[in-house]
């Protein structure tokens, strides 16, 4: 089934009023729109988006959508897109109303008439989603980045997502419905009931608790993901600053190492002290003084008495005394009574234990001094802040007012990046224990109360038989889950180092594995935590491809600004293998992007493609009107855009500053 | 029976939970701090209540409904028969025996030891244990004026004084 996107059309929006054709001659060629910076490209993305997935607009986004020149601003506006699929004509439409700052859908019927509301044909309406429009309509250095972060998971909920493996997900919970379901229907009465109730109560507790770590999580995911620029380019800057002079360069080492040395020795001594306190008895205190005479207490009373009580305990059991005298119930009630004066040999065994550790404990005495060790603490404390301080010292004199601000806004960062981190890897996996109630933020122990509770149901309401058949079915697809996703992103993996071999590039990065996020290697096969954003672009329209093949179902994918910072050579492959896309292609570009891209993709393809040309019409671009005349392409005098089908046009369009601007 | 951290002190403004005076330096917070567990924090206060022989009330304070632990941990079985010992000999010093009064030493061992309980000890030793750790806590408190610690190396070096002075 293909499934083509054929003419957008926007009329009142922020971005200009454009009537994109991308069909010619009734087909649906790979296509480039090249729309210069400020054109509405990111606009226009998301619009794209929006009108294939019923999106819950807030009245803020409505306002975002409003022509923001106050001339050009109307009061309502729309945007409308056609598509075809299975060669079945239909639209979708979202129109603005910016009064009341609300919106609403409209989409085309079997018939050809309206309907007011969000609706797709039956052929795609099961299958589109709002994560494959998110997967396959892709501004590449917001979507493609984060695939490549620790921490994100993109890239495996889009193998998730495309490969359907969520369908599995369905499955689940609809084992989960039908068992809750068989629950209900077996009514229980009385008390029973009541112990229902509470467990339902707590199951509603727990599950409403994993909900709100779901969001948390998503949101700790997204903070990190925004901050990570930010980020990571202001440690590099700061570090540039202060790398810039070799022999500061060479300070800033040298304290550097010997931080990291008091650190140690701090840490030690911190450690040391601590351990030293837990051995009670090896150092001077009162403990140490009550300890030892409990200990020669019991040594003068011959305490433990263990063996006295065993020959008692043995000698009950027996018919006649050593004596040779026969025991009767009287003398063997003396002899138990006589056997309680001595404690048992479980105390015994208690009391050995205690008397040996203090006696080992006392062969160490006098070897720990705690004032000693509170001095090198002292010592290692003042040593380690002399360097930290240093280090600061040297590195206020290397920076700027500005320099010194962004660094205490890259420690704020820092300190609530690693408070995320840990959220995200350590608390939400935490296992669980027995202690933990529903306010627990560990998703492994809620789910394991989760079944506890399920469990308890089923006991409570006698369905334990139903219980344990969904239970072993659920544990099935879990695991089927598991190795399709493994399996699949092995696969997939395998499949995109075969094409970046194929790219035969200088220097190639290579994906290593496809867990939660891209996981990169050089060619030696040595982890590389990141790439160059060409090289990610690369890899990431690798990945997209990749997982557009695998599926019968041709969707389009749209790229915005595809080879943004890709050198010459990955740009012709990138040509290459998007020629072999059997689905819709289509690129925004603009104009820094050509150079080895549309033109190589022109000869690759010859006369099957489309470049198309869009621009808002403002005094300023006065040149590019009388440019599309000559190419017999007249502007619409009231128009505030303007679209030109042509290739040589397309080469020609070159928007002042913009070259400058990608370069930065 | 278990550990079990302080929460609150009835009808005492003043006072901040256990978790709450440790928190700064808790390895979480400075990771040069050796204080991972919630049973460090409750060896350190148990262990300066025993130097100290000071024992608090049960009754006057709240607990974490919560127990953090139902046996020693791992890090802390070593000190499992030093605990026990100093806590039989504080019970044995409180009732007035003298050492040479072996039967009424046993009656004592008899009455505070469990050995089918994870810590060795019956119901009424481990909320006497209980005291001495409260005992404890409250002068780690009035040490450090009701405040929560803010650096390790300070803490610790209060600490030892609080612990080996004779």
């Amino acid at each position: 089934m293909k499934f083509n996107i054929i003419e957008w059309k926007s009329v009142g929006l922020r971005c200009p009023d454009f009537n994109i054709k991308i069909s010619k001659n009734d087909k649906t060629f790979p296509s480039f729109i090249q729309m210069p910076n400020g054109t509405g490209k990111t606009t226009t993305l998301s619009l794209l988006k929006r009108s294939l997935y019923n999106h819950e607009f807030k009245s803020k986004e409505v306002w975002d959508y409003s022509a923001k020149k106050k001339e050009e601003f109307k009061k309502e506006g729309y945007f409308q897109i056609k598509c075809e699929v299975e060669g079945k004509i239909f639209y979708s439409k979202i129109n603005f109303n910016f009064e009341n700052k609300t919106c609403s859908y409209e989409s085309s019927t079997d018939d050809g008439g309206w309907k007011s509301e969000f609706s797709l044909p039956n052929q795609i309406s099961r299958i589109i989603n709002r994560e494959i429009i998110e997967l396959l309509f892709v501004d590449l250095e917001k979507d493609i980045k984060p695939m490549f972060r620790e921490n994100q998971t993109g890239a495996q909920e889009a193998i998730k997502t495309f490969c359907k493996i969520n369908l599995i997900d369905r499955f689940i919970a609809d084992l989960d419905t039908y068992k809750t379901k068989k629950r209900k229907e077996n009514v229980q009465r009385g008390s029973t009931m009541n112990e229902i109730k509470t467990e339902e109560t707590r199951e509603t507790k727990i599950l409403n608790q994993i909900e709100k770590i779901n969001n948390k999580i998503e949101e700790s995911k997204k903070y990190l993901n925004e901050t990570e620029d930010q980020y990571k380019n202001g440690k590099d800057h700061l570090r540039s600053k202060l790398e810039k002079d070799s022999n500061i360069k060479k300070q800033l080492d040298d304290l550097q190492k010997k931080k990291e040395d008091a650190q140690s020795n701090y840490d030690k001594s911190l450690l040391s002290n601590f351990n030293t306190i837990k051995k009670i008895g090896t150092y001077e205190s009162d403990l140490k003084k009550e300890i030892t005479d409990f200990v020669s207490g019991l040594d003068d009373m011959q305490l433990p008495e263990a063996e006295a009580r065993v020959f008692f305990e043995a000698l009950i059991k027996r018919e006649n005394c050593v004596c040779g005298s026969h025991l009767d119930d009287n003398k063997r009630n003396n002899i138990i009574k006589e056997m309680e004066s001595f404690i048992s040999s479980d105390n015994a065994g208690i009391i050995s234990q205690i008397k040996n550790s203090i006696n080992q404990n006392s062969k160490e005495a006098s070897l720990n001094d705690l004032d000693k060790i509170s001095s090198e603490i002292q010592e290692n404390k003042h040593i380690l802040d002399t360097y930290i301080e240093e280090i600061k010292y040297l590195t206020k004199s290397q920076l700027t007012k500005e320099d010194l601000d962004l660094s205490e806004v890259i420690k704020n960062l820092e300190k609530k990046r690693k408070e995320e981190e840990l959220f995200l890897k350590v608390i939400t996996k935490k296992p669980y224990t027995s202690r933990d109630d529903e306010n627990s933020e560990s998703l492994v122990s809620l789910n394991e109360q989760k079944q506890k509770v399920e469990k308890e149901l089923a006991r409570l309401s006698k369905t334990q038989s139903i219980e344990e058949k969904v239970r072993y079915l659920t544990r099935i697809l879990e695991e089927a889950k598991r190795d399709s996703e493994i399996e699949i992103s092995n696969e997939i993996t395998i499949e995109c180092n075969k094409k970046l071999k194929e790219m035969a590039l200088s220097n190639p990065l290579f994906v290593n594995s496809i867990n939660e996020n891209i996981k990169l290697e050089n060619m030696e096969g040595v982890d590389q935590s990141e790439g160059s954003t060409g090289q990610e672009a690369r890899i990431g329209i690798i990945f997209l491809l990749t997982i557009l093949e695998r599926s019968s179902i041709k969707f389009p994918l749209i790229l915005d600004v595809p080879v943004k910072g890709m050198d010459f050579d990955a740009r012709l492959r990138t040509a290459q293998f998007i020629s072999k896309l059997d689905s819709q292609f289509i690129g925004f570009v603009i104009d820094s992007d050509k150079e080895n891209f549309t033109d190589k993709f022109k000869e690759i393809t010859n006369n099957s493609n489309n470049y198309i040309t869009c621009y808002r019409r403002e005094d300023e671009t006065k040149e590019f009107d009388d440019l599309a005349k000559n190419f017999n392409y007249p502007p619409h005098e009231n128009s505030n855009a303007h679209v030109v089908y042509d290739y040589e046009f397309f080469n020609k369009f070159k928007k002042e500053g913009e070259q400058k601007e990608e370069s930065k | 029976m278990s550990f079990k951290l302080v929460e609150n002190k009835i009808d005492d403004n003043k006072f901040i939970s256990c978790k709450d005076f440790f928190n700064p330096i808790r390895s979480k917070k400075d990771k040069s701090s050796p204080i991972k567990f919630d049973m460090c924090e409750f060896t350190l206060c148990l262990l300066v209540g025993l130097k100290n022989d000071r024992k608090e009330l049960l009754k006057d304070y709240q607990f974490r409904k919560d127990n953090f632990a139902q046996r020693y941990i791992d890090e802390y079985l070593e000190i499992k028969p030093l605990i026990t010992g100093l806590l039989l000999s504080k019970i044995i010093k409180n009732a007035g025996i003298d050492r040479n009064e072996k039967s009424k030493v046993k009656d004592i061992m008899k009455n505070a030891l469990d050995s089918n309980d994870p810590l060795f000890l019956k119901k009424e030793t481990i909320d006497i244990m209980h005291q001495y750790y409260l005992g404890g806590f409250c002068i780690l408190l009035n040490e450090f004026e009701y405040k929560p610690p803010v650096d390790v190396s300070v803490f610790f070096t209060k600490y030892n004084k609080l612990i080996s002075a004779n």
